[in-house]
This record gives C-alpha cells, sequence and structure tokens, in this order.
C-alpha cells in the first residue's frame, strides 16, 4: 500500500505544477485569471508534499475504525482488474455501438461471462433496449446516440 | 393574508388539479430513480405538457413531480450508492454504509421523513417570509455570497477530521479543478487546451456520479455479493424498519431544525450553490454529535442532515424565483420558464396580483412532498430487495444506468467518458482514504468564491467586508467550527 | 438514416460517371414534376439550440418545429447543445454536413462579436455561415437604480461614476456598456463576473452596482416594481412596449463619430435572434429553406399564437442581414477594429 500512498499525491503534485507552469509560461495568463489557481494549486502541492513526507517517515494518518473515509474493508481487498475492466469496459461498447445496443450488447456479455444464464442475459439486454430506446428516446425525448460514436 | 391563503386551498382542492399533481408524483419519482436526472431534467421533459394549461393547474402539476424527484433521488443514494442528483451525493455517506449494513429500511424511513419535514419546513418559511421576501434577497450581496462560500470551505476541514491531510488535499484539489474553464470575471477559458468540451471546465454531475456511484459500482462488481452483508445479521424485510427510521428524526429535532435552517437559507440566496448545503448540514451534524468520529459508518443523524436540509432549501430557493423573478437555483431558471409559458410573470407585481397562486405553490410543494413520501414508502419494500440483488448482476445494470443519467444531462457523450474519469479518481480516492465529499464541495465552492471576491473587490473595494450580514455570517460559521472544543476555550479564555 | 443518404448519393454519382463516360444523357433527369420540397419530406431535420433546454432560444425553436414539420414534411427534433455560452454549437454547426437539414437557432449577436474580438474558441467564420432568416430582434434598454436621476444627461453632465454590471465584457450586457461610455464620454465602470442576466440586474437592485443595459423583454421585467428604471432607449427606434422612451438619437445631438459607435452596435443587432446552417448548402435547398421560414416567420397566424407565448417575432431577410454582416466583419478597417476590440474588451475594466 506504500507505493499507492505516495504514487497519488505525487502524481496530483505533478500534474499541478506542470499546469501551473503552462499556464504561467505558455498561456501567460493575467494575474487576474492565475491568481487564484496558482494560490490554490500552491496550497495542493504543499499539502501533498507534507503528506508524502509523513508516508516517507511511516507515520501516515491511519483514520480510526469508522471515521467518514470510506469503511476500511474496501481498502483491504487487493484490487480487481477484471472487476475494473468490465465496468469501464461499458464505454467501449458505448463508442463502438452506440448506447442503445451497446448498452444491450454490454449487459448480454457482462451477465454471460459472470455466470448468468442465456435467458437471464438475454432478458436483462432486452430489458434495456427497452429502457434507453423506449423510455429514454421514445418516451422522454432525450437523444441517445443510436449510431456508434465513431461515425460522427 | 389570511384570505389569501384560504383562497389558494380552494382552488387547489379541486379533482383536476389534485389530479393534475397525482399524475406528476409518480413522473417525477420515475424520473429521479434514474440517476443522473435531476429536477431540470424533469421540468425540461414535463413542461411541454403543460403548454395551454390553467396556470395553477400546470404549475401545481409541475412542482408536484419536482418534489417527487429529490425523494427518488435520496432512495438511490441510500439503497444502491448511487446519488440521484448531486445534492443526495452527501446522503450516500452514511445511507449507503447503513444499508450495507442490513439497515436500509432504516435509512429510507429517516429520508423520508426528514426529507416531507424539511420540505414542509421550507415551505412554512416561505408562506411566512412571504410578506417580506424582497428586503431579504435584496440584503445579500456579493460579499455575503463569499463568505458564506468561504465558510463552507471552512466545513470541509469539518468532513475530513477524520484524516485531516487528506482531506484538506481533497477538498483544495477539488478547488483547483473548479478553476479549469472559464475565469469568472474576464471570461478567458484556462487549460481548455484546444477541446471545446473544457471550454466550460470540468460539470458538476459527471463529476457527482464518478466520484459516488463509480466506486459502489467497482466493488460491487469485484466482490460480487449483495450490497446488504450477508455476513451480519439481516432483518427479515419488513416495514418496521422503515418506521423506525423515520420516528428516528423525532428524536433528533435539533439537528433536523437546524439542517432545514441551513438549506432555507442557502435556498434563499440565489448566489449560493444548491449543491453545497446537503454537505453543509451534514458537516454541521457531525460537527455537533457526539462521538463525531464515527460518521461515516451509518449513522442516522447523517441521513436526516443532508435530506432534511435538500428539501427546505427548495422551498427557500422558490422564494427569489416568486419574489423577483430571479431563480434560486437551476431547475428554478426553467421554472421561471414555464411561468412566462403559462402566462404569468414572477416578479414583484406578482406577490402583489396574485399573493393567492403564490401561496398556492408553496401548498403545492408541501403536498408534493408529504405525498411522495408516502409513495416511495409504500415502494420502499421494493427497494430494500435490491439490495439483496447479486453484485455481479447489480453492477452491470447500474453502470448502464450512470451512463444514461450522465449523457442525459446535457445531451454530451463526452459526460460519459468524464463520470469514468472521474470514477477512476474516486476508486483511488476510496482505496487511499481520501475524502471524496470534501472534494466535492471544494469544486462546487471554488468558483463561487472565486466569482464573489472579485466582483466584491470591484463593486466595494478592499472594505468589502465591512457589512452587518456578512460579518454576522463569519460569527456564526466562527462559532460552528470552534463548538467542539468551546470547553477548551473557554478555559484557555479564564486563564489568560 | 445518415448513412443511407450517403449511400444514394454515392449511387447517384456512379451512374452520372456513367452516363457522361459513355456520352449518354448526363445527369440523372429529375422525375417530371418534382417539387422544390422534395428532398427534405420525410427527412429528420435537426434545430441545434446552443443553450439548455427550458431557455429563450430553446423555447423558440419548439416553438417553430411544429410549424417547419407542416409545411415541409420533414420531422424535427430539437438538439441541445449547451456549452462555451453558445459557442460550442456554432463550431459544430459550421463543421457538419451541407445537406440543409441541420440549422441552429443562433445568438447571433453574440457571436459575430466573440468573431470580432477574437474569442478564445472561436472557430466558425459568420460570413461563411449560411442565413436563412432572422427570427427576432429588440431594442436594447438602459435601467439603473431609482437613486439616480431620471434624465441620462443629467448623470452624464454630473460626471458621476456609473457601475454597470456583465457577466462577461462581451455578453449583450457589457459590450452595449462599453459602447455607451465610450460614445457618450461617460465616467463608467464595468463589473464582470455576475451568473447570468438575472444576477448582475440583481447586483444593480441591492445596490451593489448602478447601471446595467439589457434587452428590451428582460428590461422591461426588471423595471417592474420599481427597483430599477428605464431611462433610455438603445435603439434607432423607441420599443413598441415602452413608447415614451426617448432613444439614444433623440436625447442627445451625435457627432458623427459618437454615431458612428451606436450604429456599429446596432448593425449587430439587426443579426438578433437568426436561423443559420454550415456553409455551403446547396443554392437550390437553400433557397428552399430560406422561402419555407419566410412563411413561417411572416405568417399572421404564427405571429399571433406567438404573442399568446410572450414570444415575438421579427423577421429579416438573410440577404439584408448577410450584407450587414460583410461590412461589419470583413470590411472595418484595421484601425477601427483595434479600437473596436480595445473598448469592447478593456477599456472601463475595475
Amino acid at each position: 500500500m506504500n507505493r499507492g500512498e505516495l504514487a497519488f499525491p505525487a502524481s496530483v503534485l505533478a500534474v499541478i505544477v506542470l499546469l501551473l507552469a503552462l499556464g504561467y509560461f505558455y498561456y501567460q495568463y493575467s494575474w487576474t485569471d492565475f491568481t487564484f489557481p496558482l494560490g490554490v494549486g500552491m496550497a495542493v502541492c504543499v499539502l501533498c508534499a507534507i503528506e508524502m513526507s509523513a508516508v516517507l517517515r511511516g507515520s501516515r494518518e491511519v483514520a480510526p475504525a469508522g471515521s467518514d473515509v470510506d469503511s476500511a474493508d474496501d481498502t483491504r481487498e487487493p484490487f480487481s482488474v477484471p472487476a475494473a475492466a468490465w465496468m469501464f469496459g461499458l464505454v467501449v461498447f458505448l463508442y463502438a455501438l452506440g448506447f442503445v445496443y451497446g448498452a444491450a450488447a454490454y449487459l448480454l456479455i457482462c451477465l454471460r461471462a459472470n455466470g448468468f444464464s442465456w435467458i437471464a442475459s438475454v432478458t436483462v439486454a432486452l430489458a434495456s433496449i427497452l429502457v434507453t430506446w423506449g423510455l429514454f428516446i421514445k418516451v422522454m425525448g432525450i437523444l441517445l446516440p443510436v449510431a456508434p460514436l465513431w461515425l460522427s | 393574508m389570511l384570505e389569501a391563503i384560504a383562497s389558494a386551498a380552494g382552488q387547489l382542492l379541486t379533482p383536476v388539479v389534485m389530479g393534475a399533481m397525482l399524475l406528476g408524483l409518480p413522473l417525477g419519482l420515475i424520473i429521479g430513480l434514474l440517476p443522473g436526472l435531476s429536477g431540470i431534467t424533469a421540468f425540461a421533459f414535463l413542461i411541454p405538457f403543460t403548454f395551454g394549461m390553467e396556470p395553477l393547474l400546470g404549475l401545481a402539476f409541475l412542482l408536484a413531480a419536482y418534489a417527487a424527484v429529490s425523494q427518488g433521488g435520496s432512495m438511490t443514494a441510500i439503497v444502491l450508492g448511487v446519488p440521484g442528483e448531486v445534492p443526495n451525493a452527501a446522503t450516500v455517506i452514511d445511507g449507503y454504509e447503513m444499508t450495507k449494513r442490513g439497515r436500509a429500511g432504516e435509512a429510507i424511513g429517516a429520508a423520508l421523513m426528514g426529507s416531507a419535514l424539511g420540505g414542509l419546513f421550507g415551505v412554512g418559511l416561505l408562506m411566512i417570509l412571504i410578506p417580506v421576501l424582497q428586503p431579504i434577497i435584496l440584503s445579500f450581496a456579493s460579499p455575503e455570497n463569499f463568505f458564506l462560500a468561504l465558510a463552507g470551505i471552512a466545513f470541509i476541514a469539518v468532513l475530513s477530521s477524520g484524516a485531516p491531510g487528506k482531506g484538506l488535499i481533497a477538498g483544495a484539489l477539488g478547488i483547483f479543478m473548479s478553476m479549469f474553464g472559464y475565469s469568472p470575471t474576464d471570461g478567458i477559458p484556462r487549460w481548455w487546451l484546444g477541446v471545446d468540451y473544457l471550454l466550460d471546465g470540468f460539470r458538476l454531475v459527471p463529476l457527482a456520479l464518478g466520484l459516488f456511484a463509480v466506486p459502489e459500482i467497482y466493488a460491487l462488481m469485484a466482490s460480487g455479493k449483495t450490497i446488504a452483508r450477508s455476513d451480519t445479521v439481516l432483518e427479515p424485510i419488513s416495514m418496521r424498519q422503515v418506521v423506525r427510521g423515520g420516528l428516528a428524526v423525532f428524536r433528533h429535532l435539533g439537528l433536523f431544525f437546524r439542517s432545514s435552517a441551513i438549506g432555507s437559507v442557502i435556498g434563499i440566496m440565489p448566489g449560493v450553490g444548491g449543491a453545497t448545503a446537503p454537505f453543509v448540514a451534514y458537516a454541521a451534524a457531525k460537527q455537533m454529535a457526539s462521538n463525531p468520529e464515527t460518521f461515516g459508518t451509518g449513522r442516522i443523524e447523517g441521513v436526516i442532515a443532508p435530506e432534511s436540509c435538500s428539501n427546505a432549501k427548495e422551498g427557500g430557493a422558490l422564494v427569489p424565483t416568486l419574489a423577483l423573478g430571479i431563480p434560486g437555483s437551476a431547475s428554478m431558471a426553467l421554472l421561471l420558464g414555464a411561468f412566462i409559458v403559462l402566462g404569468l410573470e414572477p416578479g414583484p407585481e406578482f406577490l402583489v396580483k396574485h399573493l393567492d397562486l403564490a401561496f398556492g405553490l408553496a401548498m403545492v410543494l408541501a403536498f408534493g412532498n408529504v405525498a411522495s413520501s408516502v409513495l416511495m414508502f409504500l415502494l420502499s419494500r421494493f427497494l430494500i430487495y435490491i439490495t439483496r440483488v447479486p453484485g455481479h448482476l447489480l453492477a452491470p445494470i447500474l453502470a448502464v444506468l450512470i451512463a444514461l443519467g450522465g449523457y442525459s444531462t446535457e445531451t454530451n457523450p463526452i459526460d460519459v467518458l468524464f463520470v469514468f474519469i472521474f470514477g477512476a479518481l474516486g476508486i483511488v480516492m476510496v482505496r487511499l482514504g481520501y475524502n471524496r465529499p470534501a472534494l466535492l464541495l471544494g469544486f462546487v465552492l471554488g468558483e463561487i468564491i472565486e466569482r464573489y471576491f472579485q466582483v466584491s473587490m470591484n463593486a466595494y473595494g478592499w472594505t468589502f467586508f465591512l457589512r452587518p450580514i456578512s460579518i454576522t455570517i463569519i460569527v456564526i460559521a466562527l462559532l460552528l467550527l470552534l463548538w467542539p472544543n468551546r470547553k477548551r476555550i473557554m478555559l484557555m479564555w479564564r486563564s489568560a | 438514416m445518415s448513412c443511407k443518404h450517403q449511400q444514394l448519393r454515392l449511387d447517384r454519382r456512379t451512374i452520372m460517371a456513367l452516363g457522361l463516360t459513355a456520352g449518354l444523357a448526363a445527369a440523372l433527369p429529375a422525375p417530371a414534376g418534382a417539387a422544390e420540397g422534395d428532398w427534405i419530406k420525410g427527412q429528420t431535420v435537426r434545430f441545434v439550440v446552443g443553450y439548455s433546454a427550458g431557455g429563450g432560444y430553446d423555447s423558440y425553436a419548439r416553438f417553430l418545429a411544429p410549424h417547419f414539420e407542416k409545411r415541409t414534411g420533414a420531422t424535427v427534433i430539437v438538439e441541445n447543445k449547451p456549452g462555451g455560452g453558445g459557442m460550442t454549437a456554432l463550431n459544430q454547426l459550421v463543421r457538419g454536413k451541407p445537406d440543409g437539414l441541420t440549422m441552429q437557432v443562433l445568438n447571433g449577436e453574440s457571436s459575430i462579436m466573440w468573431q470580432l474580438v477574437k474569442q478564445t474558441g472561436v472557430a466558425y467564420d459568420m460570413t461563411k455561415v449560411s442565413i436563412l432568416a432572422r427570427i427576432q430582434q429588440e431594442p436594447h434598454f438602459l435601467l439603473v437604480h431609482p437613486k439616480f436621476p431620471d434624465s441620462l444627461k443629467a448623470i452624464i453632465d454630473a460626471k458621476t461614476k456609473l457601475k454597470f454590471v456583465a457577466t462577461r465584457r462581451v455578453d449583450n450586457l457589457g459590450d452595449y456598456a462599453a459602447v455607451m461610455c465610450e460614445a457618450l464620454k461617460m465616467n463608467c465602470q464595468i463589473i464582470t463576473g455576475y451568473k447570468g442576466s438575472k444576477g448582475a440586474s440583481l447586483a444593480v437592485m441591492n445596490g451593489e452596482a448602478d447601471a446595467l443595459t439589457i434587452s428590451e423583454s428582460s428590461g422591461i421585467n426588471y423595471a417592474k416594481g420599481g427597483r430599477m428604471k428605464i431611462i433610455a432607449t438603445i435603439g434607432h427606434e423607441r420599443s413598441k412596449l415602452l413608447p415614451n422612451m426617448p432613444t439614444i438619437y433623440e436625447m442627445f445631438t451625435l457627432t458623427p463619430d459618437q454615431k458612428w459607435w451606436f450604429d456599429f452596435r446596432l448593425g449587430i443587432k439587426a443579426i438578433g435572434r437568426s436561423l443559420v446552417g454550415p456553409p455551403g448548402i446547396p443554392a437550390d435547398r437553400l433557397a428552399y429553406l430560406q422561402k419555407v421560414w419566410k412563411d413561417i416567420l411572416t405568417d399572421p397566424a404564427v405571429i399571433a399564437e406567438g404573442k399568446k407565448q410572450r414570444r415575438d417575432f421579427s423577421y429579416e431577410a438573410p440577404d439584408k442581414m448577410k450584407v450587414i454582416v460583410k461590412d461589419l466583419l470583413d470590411n472595418l478597417p484595421a484601425d477601427k477594429l483595434n479600437k473596436v476590440q480595445e473598448v469592447l474588451v478593456k477599456k472601463f475594466s475595475s
């Protein structure tokens, strides 16, 4: 966990320094536009540096059990790459096949891969078409893109 | 005034108007249950149906639906960890925790009762204030907006009291993220990198959905388990839980009144983001509670506070809308459009010419709040069942729903992409213990702070803080912040 | 749907090519008795609006959609594409297919202004856009806090500093203020940063600022209740809603230079709320669309129905507008352009 603890504040610091440098040297924002971002950005960087030094010193803040930091259970389980892939994979389906068929295909394939029967998977996929086409597009008039997004 | 109230009641209690309200309720609930769709969507969708209707009829329909939307949104926040609208993100913190521990019914009951009563509070306050609405609104100017937002930032520290360093990073990062896109006074887009989408910077709805919904969906996908953890003894699903939750509100009356008051005040002020109100109420609740560090593990106060606050806020937001024709929130802006289409013109004259209509609208909002709570109560059993559905089935469905919701706000597919980008950020934050509400709060408040600071400086000069209401806000905020340490401070003061 | 359309075109082209090379009758003959609107009948037409649902432009689009459907036989979908204050939608429109099936209900004034001051992100050229019609335009009013005298002349003579409100410098609030302040040599400060014109007007109502220049419909609303008062009309003619309010031209004897400033800004105003399409729409389709819009926007029945919903129409022909746009964007001499940019964007800042 130590690497992760360090990587996040480090990346935040790096990105913000990059953005501030871009703003000052390349875009050359006026003082009106740059004062606040500069102030806040520097504050974030300082806070990140403090956090990083705390991690390195080994005196990490351990949030007491049951704090507003979300429950410790989630942090103890190893990161599940398949789960993340399935979740973010939805974007690929929507991009490739549009919102109506992409969503249906995603549900079909995802449920099948997780052990649900053909009947269950197809039913859910068809129900999704009812919701996307029927409810969103026809009834509510929200124009979900039916055509694949890479076509436009 | 009394005869205006009586006249309004008379016009409302007709079969046609009641019918319109009862029709609007389930429509609003359905829209609310779909994550990402909010009151604004409801209005946009329903307003065309009201063309040609009598004003009170059309408005009764719209306001009833509007009241129901937030109820629906609270339900998904509690049961699924997916905020229905941005303000519901505060309810997720403790509400979803309660669900995971098998106490979904209690959370639902508390939320329903809290919102119903909170809505009544907001409306009641509205009705009392109607005679003096204009002077109140006009005494809040840019400096007051600035100090309120600044006070809100201070609450970030409260929210993250468990792990202050990480909480402050989250909050400050949120503020920094709000600075992308057009600068408030200059209109120069910052860091838009040549991409049209980034001209307006990051958007609030994808951020809220990504930060709060995606990590929960990921967790479901990863564990495959039901939302309600089977390692805790689960009560058989019954309405008793819900009723118990509802009655809990009466055990925390002080909290309820505080939260509703916060919501009403923030709602009245047109400049301060309504999305912040539930978080501020949550933070205030945590601040004044015993064992504040247990907030986030399923404290019922963490549900009552944001829920009563959001509904009270709506009554408050109606105030400037009716009194000055100035919308108190984005949804109110749409409602104003509806007013005009229906042949009415909110503004200074409205309250004089149509006082009875104003009271009528207040009553519709009140009725809508209560009725949608009742409706939701009847459906709550069904909702609790959802928490027993296996994760591998629920997760993909929820993922699709938030993609749809993310798209629907501005019909922009890039919003959906950002839901998942912020989702990745959310997952990282959860795993490393960074406070997500703090980031959201910072994001909403950052823009307000910068905007109103610059406007106040330009309009008044350096002395802009020397105003009675501004100073009052600062004092109250300081009091609230220092409250837990009051004994220590008194001791220090006495010994000095 | 668009795929099918492309396929048809390809086939026609192939046939045409074959016909040419074989030396036969060149173009595919139009079927006998083809009406000029055949290309649009049964097609899906998109009305793009650069703002969210529920706003003024959106409601105009939704109001006009059924009328367009009735006259052309097409199906109309209203697409909301908010972003960049309406700029993003126009950027997208001009990159789209010029087949006549997509048009935007445009904030013409802002679009021209942004191009003039070279606003970041502008990726369109208003001189190349296909103008279909003007839907509406209305004069502007000058509103001030009640503590000021009723006479604008008196305020100017007293050299009182007036704090104007705006959301940004070029937003139909701030730019009118800038033009007026420059032309009449007023002692002005323009405070930007308010959220929407409503936020800006609230600032005048509560005394934080002093003055506001805003369109007629909004202005009349805000003046009700006495928390702001209208003291001048900024337009060539008086407003029909407030016929007793004199115009700037009537109140002052303007020097040619002063007149130039007002004529300039009001020339841009003449574009108003308009309907545009991407550049390069084929001439016959463009002519058809322009005819249809002229019919709709000058139809007394439509105008009467609009009146009931507080929607006002003031049609202007596209060729007239094209001339104005060209004059403003292409024919402005370089030194004048610099002065315009300086006044609109920098001068009178706090």
